[in-house]
């Protein structure tokens, strides 16, 4: 409804002033060839600034993100786990062994999904896998391109010493994206058509997976706490 | 007992000559528009996303698009119909030798050398965009130049050249008729209410109406034949208004 | 063969008729004055043969065509009136190109020479030139286009006399040089009685004359003299027009009269001379008979 008022009233507006414009430009009295000079040098940047737009989409680095290979994207980390399944190499931020002495603690901690399997082992070696979380940025919903930022982002892995392990709280990220797209109207024959605006989400957090020989004891938050909800033990 | 005698196509050709040496200052009009669009409506729309768990991650994303240089170019386009209406342009043309066909010839003429220079600068402008985009760190570049795609380039230019013709002859028609008779100004104001009502007014069904008409089509075939048929239409149209026209009435 | 012919042409704006059932040709090659009071449909007639505006009625004809939406016609006619318009973006040189574009005889040197003559410089624009000036580059641009068919629409208005004259003589040079047909409106008849061959007299929604100058001129006869002397001998005639200037007085009347009576009224002391076409144009007009003298004598007498 606004709409169907407003943009009448903005296009009059619009309309009052350019016949105002141009009648004052004869009133100044350009001269005839002032215009087409000034058409033909506009023209001549506009053709530089293409030449320049071409080079620098192929020199400049930081343009054009790695695209994220389809299969991966929302990769289902939580059931790779558990059910052992092949993980992609880029997820991995670390694969580390610990040994730890007695009782192994865990405190409190947010921003990280820690996952822990006993395995029938009667060794003091933890071992520990920690996934990065996946930051995906989307561009055209209907075409399904991702692109993969997740290197990108800044992570503080696990401090570990020979009693516990304590997750520190996660740095600030702030990642900025630009994308340039031409034109919804410009590009209806083209392919790259897009309906809606770029995105982009974060599957899950920092994930740490945990191997735990059954002899050793652990000491984990409360499972029934509120924070507990990132710790799962897997049977 | 007279002496000269003009074909049809030889004098449209003419009286557009004419036009053209007459309104630069239409096309000066146009890149000044767009100039101001480059400069004060960057185009960029930034969204900003928090995690929901409330992780201190959160991230930007800018999105540049040279929507505002179209939008600006689709709105001259159609002042330009408009201006080329006025008692003064008939005047002008009337002042040499012409009749109402050639006139309209003329007129259309001038209206396609427009549209294609329209079309032109506003893809190329994108290249202009695309440079200040790529000053930005982290740049993802969604529309392929030239060289990666060129049929793809003058795709844009083709659709942006019918857009600007179309919308051309849309303010040509309107303006013709508004001359002819000042209560078409009211017929408008009822025929722009119907129009928003059905592209915007349902929601629910955005695939309907008349921009979706145009905007919904996919086959490159089945648009020209679209915009022919439609500038078709409304160049008889005005063509029925201009040809019964008398000019150089106080 | 006539250039232009009408046959009972009419024009009408909604239910007001402006000229009623005109039947005309004008040869080839002439020179007519096209003279009326104000809102006669001068213009409109001059509008109607350039084909701007359409006939509501009957058959014009121009050159062989019916003139609205020919291209010959306009091909080969130029109408100058004060409503030529031109860009504004335009210098009277880029114009005058234009012109050299449209009109195939077109004389661009003698263009430049006249507005050198008149002071135009070729670097002004037509829209910041004064009244006068606009209208005399609009009556050099229509004698310099040499078209078969010329119309000028109230051309002198504004100009000058010295450029009303200059204009008239450069019309009749060019005019002599390179015949062609000319239709001349102008309120001022007095100035282009000497260029003018036929008159078209337009009164009353219709045509009341059209011939040779002469024969409108000898329409009528002068009678000078004493009032009481006049009024004495010359009471059989039918007194068209009276005026009073000094001591003597001054009668038009329709030129009925016999050798004799001529004879006798030299005789009487009246000066008898022939009328001018401006005269002879005002006579006919009936601007004298009831003129707007009578009005204020009217009271008088009250």
């Amino acid at each position: 409804m606004l709409l169907t008022i407003l943009v009448p009233i903005v296009l009059l507006l619009g309309v009052l002033t350019i016949i105002l414009v141009t009648r004052n430009m004869g009133r100044v009295r350009i001269k005839r060839s002032f215009h087409w000079k000034f058409i033909i040098g506009y023209l001549v940047l506009l053709i530089i600034g293409l030449g320049v737009a071409e080079t620098m989409e192929r020199k400049v680095k930081g343009v054009n993100l790695p695209e994220a290979v389809e299969n991966e994207v929302g990769f289902d980390l939580y059931s790779a786990i558990v059910e052992e399944l092949p993980i992609p190499d880029n997820l991995v931020l670390a694969k580390r062994s610990h040994e730890v002495e007695g009782e192994f603690s865990i405190p409190s901690f947010s921003g990280a999904h820690v996952l822990i399997k006993r395995t029938p082992s009667t060794s003091r070696i933890i071992e520990e896998t920690v996934y990065s979380p996946e930051l995906i940025a989307t561009f055209n919903d209907e075409e399904n391109t991702y692109y993969d930022l997740s290197d990108q982002l800044k992570i503080n892995l696990p401090v570990w010493d020979s009693k516990s392990m304590s997750i520190p709280k996660q740095p600030k990220n702030h990642l900025v994206y630009t994308f340039y797209h031409d034109s919804n109207l410009l590009n209806q024959f083209t392919g790259e058509k897009t309906s809606g605006y770029s995105s982009g989400t974060v599957s899950g957090v920092m994930t740490v997976h945990l191997l735990i020989p059954e002899s050793i004891e652990i000491d984990i938050p409360e499972l029934d706490d509120d924070q507990n909800y990132y710790i799962d033990l897997l049977e | 007992m007279y002496s000269t005698q003009w074909s049809m196509n030889e004098l449209a050709t003419r009286q557009f000559l004419f036009k053209l040496n007459a309104n630069g200052a239409i096309f000066t009009m146009l890149i000044i528009l767009q100039i101001l669009a480059t400069v004060f409506i960057s185009g960029a729309f930034t969204s900003t996303y928090t995690n929901d768990w409330g992780e201190p991650i959160s991230f930007d994303f800018t999105s540049i698009t040279n929507d505002s240089q179209v939008g600006l170019t689709l709105f001259w386009a159609f002042i330009v119909g408009f201006l080329l209406t006025s008692a003064a342009q008939r005047n002008e043309s009337f002042s040499f030798v012409t009749n109402r066909l050639t006139f309209q010839l003329a007129n259309f003429y001038f209206f396609c050398t427009a549209a294609l220079l329209g079309g032109v600068t506003t893809v190329l402008l994108g290249s202009v965009m695309k440079i200040v985009a790529m000053f930005q760190d982290n740049m993802i570049i969604e529309t392929s130049g030239l060289l990666s795609s060129p049929l793809d380039f003058f795709s844009r230019i083709f659709a942006m050249t019918a857009y600007t013709l179309l919308l051309m002859l849309v303010g040509y028609t309107l303006g013709s008729l508004i001359q002819w008779s000042k209560l078409f100004v009211a017929l408008f104001g009822v025929m722009w209410y119907a129009f928003t009502q059905s592209t915007f007014g349902i929601a629910d069904n955005e695939n309907s109406g008349l921009l979706y008409f145009f905007h919904g089509e996919t086959s490159i075939l089945l648009f020209t034949l679209k915009i022919v048929g439609a500038i078709a239409v409304l160049f008889a149209i005005s063509f029925f208004v201009t040809n019964r026209l008398e000019v150089r009435n106080p | 063969m006539p250039v232009i012919t009408l046959e009972n042409v009419t024009k009408r704006y909604r239910s007001t008729t402006i000229l009623d059932q005109l039947n005309l040709e004008i040869r080839e090659n002439t020179i007519t004055g096209l003279i009326g009071r104000n809102g006669v449909g001068k213009t409109t007639l001059m509008k109607m043969i350039a084909g701007f505006i359409k006939e509501s009625d009957g058959e014009l004809r121009v050159f062989g065509e019916r003139p609205f939406n020919s291209l010959s016609v306009s091909a080969n006619m130029i109408f100058v009136d004060d409503m030529m318009g031109f860009p504004d973006a335009m210098t009277l040189e880029d114009l005058l190109l234009e012109f050299n574009r449209f009109y195939e005889n077109w004389d661009g040197e003698l263009a430049k020479r006249l507005l050198k003559y008149f002071r135009l410089p070729l670097t002004l624009n037509h829209r910041v030139l004064s009244k006068g000036k606009r209208s005399t580059f609009n009556a050099i641009v229509g004698i310099a286009a040499r078209c078969p068919l010329t119309m000028f629409d109230e051309p002198i208005t504004g100009m000058d006399a010295g450029a009303r004259s200059d204009f008239y003589r450069a019309l009749l040079k060019d005019y002599l040089a390179h015949p062609r047909t000319i239709l001349l409106s102008s309120h001022h008849m007095e100035e282009m009685e000497d260029l003018l061959e036929d008159i078209l007299l337009i009164e009353g929604k219709g045509i009341a004359f059209h011939s040779s100058i002469t024969e409108l001129q000898e329409k009528f006869i002068k009678f000078q003299g004493k009032e009481n002397v006049l009024k004495q001998y010359a009471n059989q005639y039918a007194v068209i027009h009276r005026t009073s200037t000094g001591p003597l007085t001054e009668w038009i009347v329709d030129n009925e009269h016999t050798k004799a009576e001529l004879t006798e009224l030299k005789q009487a002391g009246i000066r008898v001379s022939a009328v001018s076409a401006s005269e002879a144009y005002l006579a006919m007009t009936g601007q004298t008979r009831g003129g707007v003298d009578d009005v204020f004598d009217t009271m008088e007498y009250e």
